[in-house]
């Protein structure tokens, strides 16, 4: 596919807000469209239930990052094995594309979400950070900025500016980009739509708005951890399974004794762990 | 030919894709997580790329910086599964300074702590010598080699008789151990609890009893802690305790082996570890943390058949290390990393003292 066949209005120099009226001005007239509209809206900023940056992290790195008192989503150095000869190119032309300078290891990556557990390929747990913690000037990517290395994107012959049109900044644009993502999903609706909904279209497995937060982040940065249903439902059936006589592996105890090393470590440090479902914040009747 | 695009070692985690080395353009890109380990498609690589944007590591590599290649998805996943495994042998990450603690969780007073036991490394050396005139001589080493480990491990379980005495000799060393290590705190209720969990344990196992504790001058153990404790009641056990359990250690062996679970982990991680440690002695431990990990209510020894019971769950946990010892071929140079990974996990340990000066590094380790 050419670039050429692009949405100008998506992929566009106006501001995030302008390209929400743009579309809005050209969609097909429904009463839903604009009711729904309305919902996303205030659904996303509500100051308490409203959109938070997470990071997705693994138990043993949890435990790393208690201890050190300090996020590290960057390593040099391999766990097991050797480095590669040169750095990875991959890393250097994102890093140039999203306007990192000479201190990409300044920036931390998060994923923008309303409720949830994150994207869970990069771990079980998702740590929602404080919104006070996020500077309004934070930069935010409309999508995995490493899809910027991959057709149709890559094909583009100005990816440098193609990956400025698709930034913006935390305060000022992470609503409008969100609603742009959104609504064209939303334009044959015949009914208002729920936070559930929403949650999910924000945030549905690899479909992120990214965000690059620059500066440290400490224990005192988090505001809970949260978990999905999935890994308790796992360490019920290897439980189960073992009082049944079907013994567990190997891993599997490695696994149920680090998730109850977690559980400690948060208590020690009194930061909130909770259970939520993909859909929602929790409850869905809160 | 398969390659990792990026792997979070420690947390069981990793990307992987078909494709030609330090090419990100892939035929298929898949995820696989620790417990289960199954193949996830993911669509596009670019999810893997950014994984290193989590604390995932940038693929899996040689000394050289060349990647390492795999002929299929099961190799793949037996080197995430091991390395998972070998991260389970280092410390367990805890703060240097945590939060000020909770001022109703201070312990009032501070009681007498209980006799100091004998060390229990030193038991088991004992042990194994009065046992080893009556042990015919058996070679371990083929249990790191995929034809030979299976019927080896039969013929230990046709001959299980000669494997109870030095199971008992070493469970009672672990609650020596165990004592000698939180005897200044065994009052407290996490310690506490976790020693009845012990005892338990073995109570079900026939390698302890009221009478071992007679036997050791340990009647104080069920008098000042449990006096209403009916072992054999126990309907639950939490496995994981493996981890808590100081491990016995014989003078040669490697004295950053900290717990039960490291002693359990290194033969799984670690393809030429009987190689070395070929002798019953060593395969003891690995033996004891199996038949933990298959114990049931319904396989407790029960007093009427001990024998009986004790070596059905004996060939149990056979079968057990029979599914958990490295079982996929892995490249030479890929069983070398995760040796030498896994003997850099345990090196992370603090050392333990040695009980009389010893010369350091371990031959059998």
């Amino acid at each position: 596919m050419s670039y050429l066949a692009f949405d100008p209005g998506y992929f566009s120099n106006d501001s995030w807000d302008k390209r929400v009226q743009n579309w809005l001005r050209g969609a097909a007239n429904n009463p839903f469209l604009e009711g729904n509209h309305r919902i996303i809206r205030q659904i996303v900023s509500h100051d308490e239930s409203g959109l938070r940056m997470v990071i997705n992290i693994g138990a043993e790195a949890l435990l790393s990052f208690l201890a050190e008192r300090h996020y590290y989503n960057l390593y040099e150095e391999p766990v097991i094995g050797g480095k590669r000869r040169t750095p990875s190119q991959e890393r250097i032309q994102v890093d140039r594309l999203l306007g990192f300078g000479n201190r990409p290891r300044e920036y931390y990556f998060g994923a923008v979400a309303l409720g949830g557990t994150g994207v869970r390929f990069y771990g079980e747990y998702c740590m929602a950070i404080k919104p006070s913690e996020v500077p309004d000037d934070t930069q935010i990517f409309d999508r995995d900025s490493y899809d910027l290395l991959l057709p149709p994107l890559s094909d583009v012959p100005n990816v440098s500016a193609l990956a400025t049109q698709l930034r913006g900044s935390w305060k000022a644009d992470v609503i409008d980009m969100l609603v742009r993502k959104v609504l064209p999903e939303l334009q044959g609706a015949n009914q208002l739509i729920t936070t559930g909904t929403v949650s999910e279209m924000i945030l549905h497995d690899q479909e992120f708005v990214e965000i690059h937060k620059r500066g440290v982040i400490g224990p005192r940065s988090i505001e809970e951890v949260r978990q999905s249903p999935d890994e308790i439902a796992i360490e019920a059936r290897i439980q189960g399974r073992a009082n049944a006589g079907l013994a567990p592996n190997a891993v599997e105890l490695r696994w149920l004794q680090q998730r109850r090393n977690v559980l400690d470590a948060l208590a020690r440090e009194g930061i909130p762990c909770r259970v939520v479902t993909l859909h929602g914040r929790g409850y869905q009747w809160r | 030919m398969w390659f990792f695009d990026s792997w979070s070692v420690l947390d069981g985690l990793a990307f992987a894709s078909l494709r030609d080395a330090d090419s990100i353009k892939a035929d298929d890109t898949v995820f696989l997580s620790v417990p289960e380990l199954e193949p996830v498609p993911v669509g596009r690589i670019s999810t893997a790329l950014r994984a290193e944007r989590s604390g995932f590591q940038d693929g899996f590599r040689d000394r050289d910086g060349a990647e390492y290649e795999f002929d299929s998805l099961d190799q793949i996943r037996e080197v995430i599964r091991r390395g998972y495994l070998a991260g389970g042998l280092g410390p367990v990450p805890t703060p240097r300074e945590g939060p000020p603690p909770s001022p109703f969780r201070g312990e009032p007073e501070t009681p007498e702590p209980p006799p100091m036991p004998r060390d229990g490394g030193e038991h088991y050396d004992e042990e194994i010598e009065r046992l080893s005139s009556a042990t015919p001589p058996f070679d371990l080493s083929g249990l790191s080699d995929n034809k030979l480990r299976q019927p080896l491990l039969e013929k230990l379980f046709r001959n299980a008789q000669l494997l109870q005495g030095y199971l008992r000799a070493f469970a009672e060393a672990t609650v020596f151990d165990y004592i000698r290590t939180r005897r200044p705190d065994l009052h407290h209720p996490h310690p506490r609890a976790t020693l009845l969990m012990w005892l338990r344990i073995l109570h079900a196992l026939d390698l302890w009893s009221y009478e071992a504790a007679d036997r050791f001058d340990m009647r104080w153990l069920y008098q000042h802690f449990f006096p209403d404790y009916e072992p054999w009641d126990a309907a639950y056990w939490e496995k994981e305790v493996l981890f808590q359990i100081p491990c016995p250690l014989r003078e040669k062996w490697h004295h950053s082996i900290r717990s039960l679970g490291h002693k359990m982990f290194l033969p799984l991680v670690d393809r030429s570890y009987y190689a070395s440690n070929n002798q019953i002695p060593e395969f003891i431990p690995g033996l004891l943390c199996a038949m933990i990990a298959v114990l049931t209510p319904d396989l407790a020894v029960a007093r009427r058949y001990p024998q009986i019971d004790q070596h059905r769950l004996i060939g149990r946990a056979c079968e057990w290390l029979n599914s958990q010892l490295p079982q996929v071929p892995l490249p030479s140079d890929v069983e070398e990393e995760l040796s030498r990974f896994a003997w850099a996990r345990i090196s992370l340990n603090p050392e333990r003292p040695r009980r009389s000066g010893g010369s350091g590094r371990a031959l059998a380790r």
